[in-house]
């Protein structure tokens, strides 16, 4: 019981932090959108997140010594 | 302050080790004293390891006359923004909550310095959690800029920028998630360097974005800044020889649209005088326009509160109140973006940033905008009055410098000038991946041409 107990003690911590984190919906949501659109017409099923990581370190190897 | 030990640059300073003229004891000593009375003054200070740094100068100080080198920082003193760890030492990040946390390990960088040579001095004054572009701290006091007290020295590596820029020791580093070195750069008038994404190594330094941080050197010229960079990145003198090279032929885009924006008229002033001198170096310059940066800023946001909010939840969650209400209205909104949109905004940066570099710098070697469209606020108009208001004069801090780390682009913030009140002006030089050597050569030779970096604040 004591472990259910912490667990909604939790739940409701996460659940309070989540509500006032929602005061800022109108800036997540305009984001949110500008993303999304953007999504449409980049991401396909070949699609890394780690891309820029990627070209970077190759970068990297390619210059023995900065320019 | 500037006919002391303290107020020598790098460079200077590690020669005038290495040759005698001064001892390490002395400088640290210097440097120290320096730090404890005008660095408290201006609110620069964190943590100072006096007893320990006068032994390693003492070391260092045997070390030479026994004919050993240390390295190329030889008993050279700096202090560091206090998220640098140092193993069995407080690290309190700016915050309440990190008052007493112990590091568990030193940073990457750190013991890179200490093998080359360099005497830690202790840590120094930064935004809470890194998470302000003004140097704002409620649990530490604001940092105050050298050139006027009453104006933001930029954050978060406020410490660093107020203590290099007064001349009270010749370096330090800071770390950048959004500006947080090239904003106390600019406000302080002195040099920082965002270096490539993943080039300098971040391990034991308090994180705040993975996706965005990164460690850089703030000095007082191009020239120490590249001693700094072939330490922490242990290239040998990769960085410092690429700085000497010659500049005539570079191509330098000056890139309008949203980086000119909001400029304000003086700024735009030095701005232009900047590209004219630049220009007189034999760069040929060319002026090109910004791409649309709503999708990067965007993308910024998202990367940096959804790492932040992750890293953060538990506190968000059981101590909400020991954070400033500010610093905790910036990391929240990572706690309702879809996973979807964070990798969304991963998958797309790459894109991003290639759209970016074709259509602001198309053939250029660098592209050069502001730092600081709208120059240094006051501290007032950042922290007092409508919310909004402050929200806005602290938004405008960051118009020029957050798309640049979701780009992971390399960028510096250079000294250009001086407006009406004698705040600086600064401009960036964005350069392709791992083109610091570029950035650091061009800074110097504008450097030299034109001696700003050389005007001091006290």
């Amino acid at each position: 019981m004591g472990g259910q107990a912490a667990q909604t003690d939790a739940r409701s911590l996460r659940d309070a932090a989540l509500r006032h984190a929602q005061s800022h919906h109108a800036l997540v949501d305009a984001n949110s959108d500008i993303l999304a659109g953007a999504a449409d017409r980049l991401i396909t099923l070949d699609s890394d997140p780690r891309a820029l990581d990627h070209w970077f370190r190759q970068e990297a190897e390619k210059q023995e010594s900065p320019r | 302050m500037d006919d002391s030990l303290h107020a020598l640059g790098l460079t200077d300073m590690a020669e005038a080790i290495a040759d005698g003229s001064i001892t390490s004891v002395a400088a640290t000593t210097a440097c120290l004293d320096a730090l404890d009375t005008t660095g408290r003054r201006f609110n620069a200070v964190v943590s100072l390891r006096r007893d320990q740094a006068l032994e390693a100068a003492h070391l260092a100080d045997q070390a030479r006359a026994a004919g050993r080198s240390l390295g190329p920082l030889h008993g050279v003193p700096m202090a560091h923004k206090d998220l640098f760890y140092r193993k069995g030492e407080i690290s309190t990040g700016g915050t309440k909550i990190r008052k007493d946390f112990v590091a568990p390990v030193t940073a990457t960088v750190i013991e890179r310095l200490d093998q080359a040579g360099a005497v830690d001095l202790g840590r120094l004054h930064m935004a809470e959690f890194a998470m302000s572009p003004t140097g704002y701290n409620i649990h530490h006091g604001h940092g105050l800029n050298p050139w006027s007290p009453d104006h933001c020295p930029g954050g978060s590596s406020s410490g660093s920028g107020i203590a290099v820029a007064a001349r009270l020791i010749p370096a330090a580093l800071g770390t950048d998630t959004g500006g947080s070195i090239r904003h106390p750069a600019a406000m302080c008038g002195i040099f920082g360097l965002k270096p490539t994404w993943g080039l300098v190594p971040s391990t034991g330094v308090m994180p705040l974005s993975h996706s965005l941080d990164v460690v850089g050197p703030m000095t007082r010229s191009p020239e120490d800044a590249a001693l700094l960079m072939d330490v922490m990145t242990a290239s040998g003198t990769t960085y410092r020889d690429a700085c000497k090279g010659p500049v005539k032929g570079l191509k330098l885009a000056v890139v309008g649209g949203h980086y000119r924006a909001q400029t304000r008229p003086d700024v735009e002033a030095a701005l232009v005088e900047a590209a004219r001198v630049i220009a007189g170096l034999g760069v040929t310059i060319r002026d090109t326009t910004a791409p649309d940066l709503a999708l990067a800023h965007a993308g910024a946001h998202v990367l940096m509160t959804v790492e932040a909010a992750t890293l953060h939840r538990t506190w968000l969650e059981t101590r909400p109140d020991d954070y400033a209400p500010q610093v905790r209205g910036r990391i929240e909104p990572g706690l309702t973006y879809s996973a979807t949109r964070y990798v969304e905004a991963l998958a797309m940066r790459a894109d991003v940033t290639r759209s970016w570099l074709d259509q602001a710098m198309g053939d250029a070697d660098l592209a050069l905008i502001p730092a600081l469209q709208q120059g240094v606020p006051t501290i007032a108009e950042t922290t007092e009055g409508d919310p909004a208001a402050i929200a806005a004069a602290i938004a405008r801090c960051t118009l020029s410098t957050r798309a640049i780390n979701y780009l992971g682009l390399p960028s510096a913030s250079i000294l250009c000038g001086f407006d009406p009140s004698g705040l600086p002006i600064a401009f960036q030089l964005v350069g392709r991946p791992h083109s610091e050597g570029i950035i650091l050569r061009l800074s110097d030779m504008y450097c030299h041409a034109t001696a700003w970096n050389l005007k001091k604040p006290l």
